[in-house]
């Protein structure tokens, strides 16, 4: 077995305490960090990625993995130029303002960082200024994700959204939002552009997002 | 290995079924003491964290550690029992020892609609409807709102429960808030009912859900304001943790166990510190997590362990307890529903949980619906007989019946089944005739259905004095005008 091929288990299995060695040998044997980065890092994902939408392997597997690749994308970083990584977009995440509930967030950041998506977590009990100022600062944003667990904190999104319409940045970004008490109707009424029911549908809603 | 400044109550309290053994509670609060001091909490409230500063507590900005003694004094302190009474004043519950009364669960903002069975936004029609069914049935000791008010504003929901709730059942009322504001409107109204505030104080119908902690060990601003009024108001405060495995808590049931004892025991001390002696209720939640998608279970085994263990423990301690059942996952009052009510409403009340709430949620607490208070109500009829158990004497052994029926005869004749027959457990659902060509069998949900339409064509809850009513809507009334007034701020 190849060191890339070995490394590439490794990543598949999760083994974070192994990754870094396990990149380190896969240079040692002379491999091009482009090829260790890509054979050995991205494609166990992406295998892992397809079993997971067959059922086979549930969300805890998929997260380890995502650690595991990122450490070993941390190791190999140095050596890649510029632009070999791919970003596949850009987000703001954020739990609204007066929730303190920000599993689900987390779990959604954690997945689209691992897809390729480079995303600004503001963290939990967010106020709509805030989020409209991280947008304005970063102006290559291209989705705003929101959670909220309560029916009480869920209008809070509206404000959001209506604080990124006059701040002038709504037609700029994609809006999306999640959790417990909201829904696709929800959605529709404070105009956000999607909803799903869990992490995984929403990283999938965000590669259609920004392709779009 | 009995803990130092700890009395155990486990044999005092020792229910039908245990989930963990003495020793085991032992074990189990002693990794709860630990984790209380040596790992850090939020405490979201200023407050709050100034009363535990005060108290010995070492804060590290919005951080604390609790020392051990804090926890043993608190538990010493609370009360292990409390009466709560009915609407008339009269005592409806002792909670305490191992008494087990069943509830519905609270504001949801789904509801699956009697006429239709189509989920729809839930308004405040349907706690009405929830209460009317409640109050007809023998097996719901207590109410709580079972539908959110999405017909009036959201900000003071609970006011408008409240005042469903009031309207339409004698039976105890456990209440929550969206804030203080919002409890003491309720207090006022419950004031209206009682005479007086002070006369419901004396014999409150009234508990207050002040909110959960936000696991793992963050204790929210809001659930604390709303958990210090309470207390500080004399009025029965219940506290309770959401444990998630391998999501907020570790995936293994007794870490998980740890975690959210360690949150409902911050809260206790939190109380004790206010106003000590004033009634705590705490509560754990363990769910299990289906890690496909990442949702939560409610009515798996591992909920009916997590539980059972939290209620050993509170028992050991001599605490009152919050528990949980009947709830399903399922969309639909169904062959689910029906599985993860008999499990969970058997083993707490197996277990002695004391309130046991959310009867007729389904959707994992996300909607609710009529039928499934009417199935419950069967379930926990059940339960209990089962918990009841059997008598063994010379009554019941009728040795001298069997030798004088002899062989090949009848008992149906003897006075001894006439005089006992009727302690059998009867189910008011359950289908046991032999089938007949003439008669088209009927599902139970067709007669769940029926059952819940004549509850709500022949039943009256008792009404108020027409002048309390009024008082009620008037206190609603400022309600309103306070979410307004606030609002333009």
């Amino acid at each position: 077995m190849s060191k890339i091929t070995e490394l590439a288990v490794v990543v598949e299995e999760g083994r974070i305490d192994d990754v870094v060695a396990a990149v380190e040998v896969a240079l040692e044997e002379g491999n091009a960090p482009m090829d260790i980065l890509n054979a050995g890092l991205i494609d166990p994902i992406n295998v892992l990625g397809e079993k997971f939408r067959l059922g086979e392997v549930y969300v805890p597997e998929l997260l380890i993995s995502s650690k595991a690749m990122k450490m070993g994308v941390d190791r190999i970083k140095p050596l890649l130029a510029a632009g070999d990584v791919k970003v596949l977009g850009k987000a703001v995440f954020c739990t609204v303002e007066g929730d303190m509930h920000d599993i689900g967030k987390n779990l959604v950041v954690l997945l689209l960082e691992s897809a390729g998506f480079e995303v600004i977590d503001l963290g939990m009990d967010v106020e709509p200024d805030d989020i409209v100022e991280a947008v304005q600062e970063n102006d290559d944003v291209q989705i705003v994700g929101m959670s909220a667990m309560l029916t009480t904190t869920m209008y809070a999104m509206k404000e959001t959204i209506e604080a990124l319409e006059e701040a002038g940045l709504r037609d700029r970004v994609k809006v999306l939002i999640g959790g417990a008490p909201v829904n696709q109707i929800f959605a529709d009424q404070i105009g956000a552009d999607g909803y799903t029911t869990n992490a995984p549908s929403a990283v999938e809603l965000c590669k259609k997002l920004v392709v779009a | 290995m009995a803990i130092e400044g700890i009395k155990s109550y486990y044999s005092a309290n020792k229910a039908k079924y245990t989930t963990i053994t003495e020793e085991e509670c032992e074990v189990i609060i002693e990794a709860t003491l630990e984790i209380m001091e040596t790992a850090e909490q939020i405490i979201g409230e200023k407050r709050t964290l100034e009363i535990l500063e005060k108290a010995g507590c070492p804060v590290n900005g919005k951080k604390v550690t609790i020392p051990r003694e804090l926890v043993l004094k608190a538990i010493e302190t609370a009360p292990s029992s409390f009466t709560l009474y009915n609407r008339n004043g009269e005592p409806a519950m002792e909670i305490g020892g191992t008494n087990s009364y069943f509830g519905l669960g609270p504001t949801n903002p789904y509801f699956c609609d009697f006429e239709s069975e189509e989920r729809r936004t839930s308004v405040s029609d349907d706690t009405k409807k929830c209460m009317i069914v409640a109050d007809a049935l023998p097996n719901i000791d207590f109410v709580m709102s079972l539908s959110g008010s999405n017909d009036g504003p959201a900000n003071n929901a609970e006011v408008m429960e409240m005042k469903m709730m009031l309207q339409n059942t004698t039976k105890p009322i456990i209440g929550w808030g969206n804030s203080p504001e919002g409890i003491a409107e309720i207090i006022e109204m419950c004031g209206a009912v009682a005479g007086s505030v002070e006369a419901f104080k004396e014999k409150p119908f009234v508990g207050i859900y002040v909110g959960d902690p936000v696991t793992p060990l963050t204790h929210p601003k809001d659930s604390l304001e709303k958990l210090l009024y309470c207390c500080e108001n004399n009025i029965p405060a219940i506290y309770l943790s959401d444990s998630q495995l391998g999501t907020l808590t570790p995936v293994t049931l007794a870490g998980s166990v740890v975690v959210g004892l360690a949150e409902v025991l911050t809260g206790l001390v939190i109380s004790q510190l206010v106003n000590e002696g004033c009634v705590y209720v705490g509560g754990v939640i363990n769910l299990s997590v289906d890690m496909k998608p990442v949702n939560v279970c409610y009515g798996s085994p591992e909920f009916c362990l997590g539980n059972g263990a939290c209620y050993d423990v509170l028992h050991y301690l001599n605490l009152p307890i919050w528990g949980t059942a009947n709830i399903t996952d399922s969309k639909f009052v169904d062959e689910q529903a029906a599985i993860e009510g008999s499990m969970t409403s058997l083993t707490s009340c197996l277990n002695g949980a004391h309130l046991i709430h959310d009867a007729g949620f389904i959707e994992g607490a996300m909607s609710a619906a009529l039928e499934q208070i009417v199935m419950n109500n069967e379930i926990i009829s059940y339960a209990r007989r089962v918990r009841e158990g059997m008598t063994i004497n010379e009554e019941t052994l009728a040795l001298d019946l069997i030798r004088s029926v002899g062989a090949g005869g009848t008992f149906i004749t003897e006075m001894h089944t006439l005089k006992n027959f009727r302690k059998v457990w009867e189910s008011t659902l359950f289908d046991h005739t032999i089938y007949d060509p003439a008669i088209k069998p009927t599902r139970m949900y067709e007669r769940m259905k029926q059952r819940v339409a004549n509850i709500l064509e022949t039943h009256s809850p008792e009404p108020l004095d027409p002048e309390i009513v009024e008082k009620i809507e008037n206190i609603y009334k400022a309600s309103v005008e306070r979410i307004g007034k606030n609002k333009k701020k």
